[in-house]
């Protein structure tokens, strides 16, 4: 092989698909907690060096399933698009409209699907293989029946603690691990021995549809949290409920970003749920458990 | 189906209830070696019917009891004629010898191909194989097929078979009966097969009879020379890449005969030459970083790959005949480098290891036995094994006046496939106008899909030791067939028949009644239209990377989860013989696959240790196209131009969002030209020109910035992302490549001489293999750091593996 890179040879070849026109990209995950707003900005080409401009001059509208203008979204900067006057409602099917001079108009919708309530957490601290302390989490989802549910499932540690006599906001995301059969394995690492670790789960109730379902996990890193909680920080478990949108968007760039790079690794493909550009516009609901230690 | 065994029944009946009839049967034999000739046409005059010589050249023609005109003819020989009195079944050894007077052959003497009931098949011209120009001189049978239409190479000088559409996998590669999983030297730019030791090829792409299964997309079934029966010969040759030899001859006279061939290539050899002045070095002692210094050195190793075929046969009767033939082959790619220094008075040595290889092992035990004069049975043992195998190792070493210390570190791979299997195949001739083949048989499969071991030695005590593994699968496949080639009348011939096959993996058991069909009929004497149909299906799947053909790709069974594949094929051609020695042909097909895998998004060929079944997705298939192929097989000049015009496309629910894509070989158009001319005795020369549109590859066309957040987050990470529109969205540029090769004869006193030139490439054409993007820093190297604040401009390059590339090669016949 050595042999034949030596007499191989490469040259630049003409790029066919340079006259494809920049799409608009909008960014937009939407809550029942927080006010509508999304990204705008412009796709590049393959070969345009040149930094993602945003879009400063686009008009965005924010529709209801009866065509009603909900929301009309105005330019912050930084690519910010935002409305202040109203905020999302659950089950309620949005659309969004976006154009812009020089670009195709663009359109999308989705909808905020019900908050699905964490009804028992238990948590043990125990000791793994390496004598090292981890804490054991179950969490029991209740999963409305009948309904495709998708779920990203994350804890923190989070709190203010004084240091210097200064008050400091700390918030950091643990690492988990788990061998539940249902949770997408496109984002799981190895860690410290732990060969099923996350930074968060991603699953689908496909398996569980309608029952009192028990996720069991452990935090790795309890051995370095164990030093802060005598800082008075507390664990959260969040729960987003989200829309089926969202969730193909998050697996699909888990597998793209871990294949990132790699030359022999099959091409991936992000999900994008934008006619005529490209990006996300989903919803979801987040639920929270406080975890004493 | 009862209706179906009574029409046989009857058939088989009246062919024994034709009274007054006799049996002619017996070999066709090359005079002057013994050799075996298969597909010889042995023809009635009077009666105008015939039949071909079978696989072992036996032939069983029964004809009325009375004056028989009985003419035997081969491509390449010249034609005899047997006027006898057929009074009783009687046996008929055929003996044709070559034609000296290739240019005087009569057009009669040619196969016609428009009238066998077969379509889809292409003869393998063996003595084009060695005529025509071929990449660094080495003659391979494989780059020879891949000039037929509907059958493509793939990537750049690659021996992979891509038909109709179909994958590398789909393919059931036979040397003489046994199969072949993995049929690539040197990263898939040679194939395995020696030119030398082969006798006949056939490539079947459609209207499959029902004796094969087991594969979708052909059946490539090459045999292997028997031995001269005569005398000792042998040729043997001298090249670039590598050199062969053959001996072959008779043990006892007409009795029993060998054939050994064997090819080494000396890559290594001449690579340890070339760096025999760098590879070592002196290693100033310099005292740097630490007290290191008193260094040294060396590094061998090197790529090579043999062959070895070899055969024996020894004929007990005129009835009774066996063989015992083998084929052992490997490719090995080593490399290993020592460095010696001295520290702080301590000498250190550290060795580092590399080695992968990998090779097929086939052995074959068969019996031919003329039960009678119409009834031929073949019974066969083989055995078929593939590994692969990667190792590494590394040793350190510490030795002083107070200290002494060893670490050794080795990393293993071992992955393949082995067979064992029985059958019994069987051809009965009631009557001219049938020619019956029934059979059975099993294959008890051992599966290794990725053994991992990893051990780490401290001072002779054992600190790691890990083993990661697939676990082995075994399965059994086996299949029962029944075959009828029917003339039902002067103009309607048919070959009906079904393959009944099953597959027991686990505690699964898949069955597959898969009917065949094929039919011509005669428009006029030289013409005729045909139709097929098959239904095929393959318990095999094969891992395989998308980009480039390893030894890594993997055979799996169908598994629980892991269903088989399937495949329908149509088919329907045109066919016509002209008087000149010209034979056209036109066909088209179409043809559905369903439960084909494919690596899912974002999997690497290696480097996981998650269950194969887990990496893959599940998807269907289709193609459909045109072959056009113009032949001339006679006369000073022969040769063939073959046109395909193509779709094949893929359909998985996990791939392109369930969106329907464009198959990574899938190739509009195709032109394969394959020319030779014998000036005289000693003088032809040959020519290959191909073309093809390009190939669908992946290319994302747009990046946009991604939002990497989570919902409601009021200030989310943004990441740059790709976009890729749709799977296989871009076609790389096209190829074509004009190969010529002049070949010099001379007889010699004990032996005839040839030197062969060859042009691979001749105009050097830069042919795509890899495209990508870089940076166009001016150099045309890349640039390996950015300056990210001022980045140079982007631009598509592409990749080439092969300019003009002469050749030469001596080679002797004796």
């Amino acid at each position: 092989m050595t042999l034949l890179l030596m007499i191989s040879c490469r040259k630049e070849i003409p790029f066919n698909a340079e006259e494809v026109a920049p799409k608009i990209v909008v960014n937009s995950l939407f809550s029942t907690d927080s006010i509508w707003s999304a990204h705008i900005g412009r796709s590049a080409g393959i070969l345009d060096t040149a930094d993602y401009s945003s879009i400063p001059d686009a008009t965005a509208f924010i529709y209801d399933a009866d065509n009603n203008q909900v929301a009309e979204l105005l330019y912050q900067g930084n690519g910010l698009y935002t409305d202040t006057t109203s905020m999302p409602i659950e089950n309620q099917e949005y659309r969004i409209e976006i154009s812009a001079p020089g670009f195709q108009d663009i359109s999308a919708s989705n909808a905020i699907p019900s908050a699905v309530p964490i009804i028992a957490l238990d948590t043990l601290t125990a000791t793994n293989e390496e004598g090292l302390a981890i804490l054991q989490v179950d969490v029991v989802i209740d999963d409305p029946a009948n309904i495709n549910n998708y779920y990203l499932i994350e804890m923190w540690l989070s709190g203010e603690y004084q240091w210097g006599g200064i008050t400091y906001e700390y918030s950091d995301r643990m690492e988990i691990s788990s061998n539940d059969p249902y949770i997408e394995t496109t984002n799981t690492f190895d860690f410290d021995g732990f060969e099923n670790a996350y930074n968060y789960f991603l699953l689908s109730d496909e398996n569980f549809d309608g029952e009192d379902y028990t996720l069991s996990f452990s935090v790795i890193n309890w051995e370095d949290v164990k030093k802060d909680v005598d800082l008075n920080l507390f664990g959260e478990i969040r729960l987003l409920n989200s829309s089926e949108a969202f969730y193909n968007y998050r697996t699909s760039y888990e597998v793209y970003d871990n294949a990132n790079g790699n030359p022999f690794a099959t091409p991936v493909q992000v999900y994008s749920n934008i006619n005529n550009g490209i990006g996300i516009f989903a919803g979801g609901t987040l639920t929270t458990w406080e975890v004493e230690f | 189906m009862k209706r179906f065994l009574i029409i046989v029944s009857l058939m088989f009946y009246a062919g024994l209830l034709m009274g007054q009839n006799a049996t002619i049967s017996g070999y066709v034999k090359d005079v002057n070696t013994g050799e075996a000739l298969i597909g010889a046409n042995i023809y009635e005059s009077q009666l105008k019917t015939g039949t071909v010589s079978n696989e072992y050249g036996f032939y069983s023609i029964t004809l009325p009891m009375d004056s028989v005109h009985l003419k035997a003819t081969y491509v390449g020989y010249e034609g005899m004629e047997y006027h006898l009195k057929l009074e009783e079944d009687i046996q008929l050894p055929i003996q044709l010898g070559a034609d000296m007077e290739l240019g005087e052959v009569v057009v009669t003497a040619t196969k016609a191909d428009f009238k066998e009931s077969q379509m889809s098949a292409v003869n393998i011209p063996m003595q084009k194989v060695k005529a025509l120009p071929v990449l660094l001189g080495e003659q391979d049978i494989i780059k020879t097929i891949q000039l037929f239409p509907g059958i493509q190479s793939g990537s750049e000088g690659s021996s992979g078979l891509y038909v109709r559409g179909g994958g590398p996998d789909q393919n059931l590669i036979l040397l003489d009966g046994v199969p072949i999983y993995n049929a690539s030297h040197l990263f898939g730019f040679f194939s395995v097969f020696n030119a030398d030791a082969i006798n006949n090829a056939k490539i079947i792409k459609g209207g499959f009879p029902a004796q094969y299964g087991g594969r979708l997309s052909s059946v490539l079934d090459i045999r292997m020379k028997e031995g001269n029966m005569k005398k000792i010969s042998g040729e043997g040759s001298i090249g670039l890449l590598s050199s062969k030899l053959a001996i072959e001859g008779p043990i006892i006279k007409d009795k029993t005969s060998f054939i050994v061939s064997g090819r080494r290539t000396y890559i290594d050899v001449l690579g340890a030459l070339f760096t025999s002045g760098f590879g070592k070095d002196g290693g100033e002692g310099k005292e740097e970083d630490g007290g290191k210094g008193g260094g040294s050195n060396s590094s061998s190793g090197g790529y090579y790959f043999w062959d070895l075929n070899a055969k024996f046969n020894h004929i007990f009767s005129p009835t009774s005949r066996l063989y015992v033939s083998g084929y052992y082959g490997k490719d090995r790619f080593s490399n290993n480098t020592t460095t010696n220094f001295s520290s702080e008075g301590n000498q250190n040595e550290q060795s580092i290891d590399n080695d992968l290889n990998w090779g097929n092992a086939i052995t074959a035990v068969r019996w031919n036995k003329v039960l009678g004069p119409k009834l031929f049975m073949n019974v066969t043992g083989t055995y078929s094994q593939y590994q692969f195998h990667t190792g590494f190792e590394q040793e350190f070493s510490v030795s002083g006046a107070d200290t002494s210390a060893l670490s050794r570190l080795t990393s293993d791979y071992d992955s393949g496939i082995r067979d064992w299997a029985a059958k019994a195949d069987f051809q009965f001739n009631p009557n001219p106008r049938h020619s019956i083949r029934f059979g059975l048989g099993n294959t008890y499969h051992t599966f290794i899909p990725g053994v991992d071991q990893q051990e780490s030695t401290q001072n002779d005590s054992t600190t790691v030791d890990s083993n990661y593994s697939n676990q082995n699968l075994y399965s059994h496949e086996h299949a029962v067939y029944f075959e009828d080639d029917w003339e039902i009348s002067e103009r309607l011939k048919i070959n009906y028949g079904v393959h009944f096959a099953g597959f027991l993996t686990g505690d699964t058991w898949y069955p597959s009644i898969q009917p065949r069909f094929s039919g011509r009929f005669l428009l006029t004497e030289n013409s005729s239209v045909k139709l097929s149909y098959s239904r095929m299906t393959q318990f095999l799947h094969l891992l395989t990377n998308p980009t480039i053909g390893l030894p890594t790709d993997l055979w799996v069974p169908a598994t629980e989860r892991i269903a088989p594949e399937y495949s329908n094929q149509y088919a329907i051609g045109y066919a016509q013989s002209f008087k000149n020695g010209l034979q056209f042909s036109i066909e088209g097909y179409y043809k559905d696959m369903s439960n084909l895998i494919e690596y899912r998004e974002g999997v690497s060929f290696r480097g996981t240790s998650e269950d194969w079944q887990d990496l893959v997705v599940i998807g269907d298939g289709e193609s459909y196209g045109a072959e056009f192929l113009i032949e001339k097989k006679t006369g000073k000049t022969t040769g063939w131009i073959g046109y395909t015009l193509s779709w094949s496309n893929r359909t998985f629910d996990d791939l392109n969002f369930g969106e329907t894509f464009p198959y990574t070989y899938d190739r509009r158009h195709d032109i394969g030209l394959a020319i030779t001319h014998q000036f005289n005795d000693n003088v032809d020369v040959g020519l290959v020109w191909v073309f093809g549109t390009g190939y669908p590859t992946t290319l994302a066309q747009q990046t946009y910035n991604g939002i990497d957040g989570v919902v409601g987050g009021s200030d989310p990470n943004f990441t740059p992302i790709e976009y890729i529109q749709e799977r296989n969205n871009y076609r790389i540029p096209s190829y074509h490549r004009l190969d010529l090769s002049v070949n010099l004869h001379k007889q010699k006193k004990h032996f005839e001489r040839t030197w062969s030139f060859g042009l691979y490439n001749a105009y050097s054409r830069q042919n795509p293999f890899y495209l990508y993007f870089d940076y166009d820093t001016g150099n045309g190297k890349g640039k390996e750091e950015i300056d990210e604040d001022n980045p140079p401009s982007r631009a598509l390059y592409q990749l080439s593996l092969f300019p003009l590339l002469p050749s030469i090669s001596y080679s002797i016949k004796f």
